[in-house]
């Protein structure tokens, strides 16, 4: 329903209806703003990203159809891209160790997502193959935006060896998600 | 070991791309080649689509209203805002999860002010086309917005509209005006509990029921939906 609605006003954004834009902003800004700040934690950049984020959206709505996909994922992404790419041009970065590790405790949140419904129980169960540490990591990178050598902080590993570590992951990820 | 990574391995690296971790360079030069790439932006889109199930854990966080109105500031400047949406005949012909999308669009009276989030969603029918209303209610004003699409009370008549919350009797929301598209205030006590609630449509005389409970048949039902 909410995701027939989303779409329904993204191909209205597509043809240039800014009421439909206004009522997209409305529906999904505090889920794309909870994007931004998560990964950037500093609330007025995270105002400026996700202003940035509905320019952008307003400009490839159109490009929506054809992507294909759940149309909340598609403006996560968008909000995550954006995120990160702000985050990542920033000279040091802004990271406490303390709340590092609370996240990678936690199963997906209770939350019933719009989002989350979409492609749950095959990455799920892949996620489950992955040894407990690597699930983590590959959760804590999608969700917070760390980088390499933020994670290998985290998990008190060299860089490159967590990469390795990541990568291998990644991979039998893959291979789960394929078979 | 077949598991071995190897750098040129695209698949992987579109999904370190999706998970943000690599270097700036790096990102840059990935970012780089997606415009070219057909095959990698497909690649991209499964692992975004494969890591949408982390989705969930984003909490919803409401941006001020100043970040609203800078991006409308931002890309339109103070342009005036177009009507044509307005227009019912176009109404008509669109499917319902265009209309129930839109329905919040002409709720919003000036297109792209600050307005409240709609937190619920509903469309109203019934098995005659009496009345048809898209319905998008906001639990933080206690404000239903309705756009009507269909349907006009009679002569001397009123459309009331009710609320059916768990097993209770239905409690009156009042009458519902008889414009094109509008607001209904709900009573306090009854702003939390109607998130999810049955909404209905009765035909009453002029003014709304006089006994409190509906008296006409009931024309138009629909459930609330939280979204």
């Amino acid at each position: 329903m909410a995701t027939d609605q989303i779409s329904a006003l993204l191909s209205q954004v597509g043809l240039g209806n800014r009421p439909a834009f206004g009522s997209l902003y409305d529906m999904t800004s505090a889920k794309l703003f909870g994007v931004c700040l998560r990964i950037l934690r500093d609330r007025a950049e995270a105002e400026d990203a996700v202003q940035e984020v509905y320019i952008k959206i307003w400009h490839n709505a159109k490009s929506f159809q054809q992507a294909g996909a759940s149309p909340m994922s598609w403006l996560i992404a968008i909000a995550r891209n954006q995120s990160i790419d702000k985050l990542r041009s920033r000279r040091a970065p802004a990271v406490e160790l303390d709340d590092a590790f609370e996240v990678m405790d936690n199963a997906p949140g209770p939350e019933a997502s719009l989002a989350a419904k979409d492609e749950k129980s095959k990455i799920d169960l892949c996620i489950d193959t992955l040894s407990k540490d690597r699930a983590a990591a590959v959760r804590a990178a999608y969700v917070e935006g760390y980088s390499y050598l933020e994670l290998a902080t985290r998990f008190q590993l060299p860089l490159n060896t967590l990469r390795t570590w990541l990568r291998r992951s990644l991979i039998s990820l893959r291979e789960c998600l394929e078979s | 070991m077949s598991k071995q990574p190897r750098d040129d391995d695209d698949g992987v690296l579109a999904a370190e791309y999706v998970l943000g971790v690599l270097t700036p360079g790096d990102r840059n030069a990935f970012a780089a080649r997606l415009g070219g790439e057909a095959a990698l932006r497909a690649l991209v889109r499964v692992w975004e689509q494969n890591f949408a199930a982390f989705n969930g854990e984003y909490e919803s966080v409401n941006p001020p209203a100043a970040v609203r109105n800078a991006l409308h500031e931002k890309l339109f400047g103070g342009e005036a805002k177009a009507g044509f949406w307005q227009s019912l005949g176009f109404w008509r012909n669109l499917s319902f999860a265009t209309l129930a999308a839109l329905a919040l669009t002409i709720a919003v009276p000036y297109a792209f002010k600050p307005a409240p989030q709609a937190t619920s969603i509903a469309e109203l029918s019934g098995e005659t086309k009496a009345v048809k209303l898209a319905v998008s209610y906001d639990v933080a004003s206690a404000t239903l917005r309705y756009t009507r699409v269909e349907g006009q009370a009679a002569e001397g008549r009123d459309f009331e509209l009710w609320a059916v919350i768990g097993k209770d009797a239905p409690v009156s929301l009042g009458v519902i005006p008889a414009s094109a598209s509008g607001t209904i205030k709900v009573p306090s006590q009854l702003a939390a509990k109607i998130s999810d609630a049955v909404l209905a449509i009765s035909d009453e005389p002029k003014g709304g029921s006089p006994t409190g409970k509906a008296t006409g048949a009931v024309l138009s039902v629909g459930k609330l939906t939280p979204i």
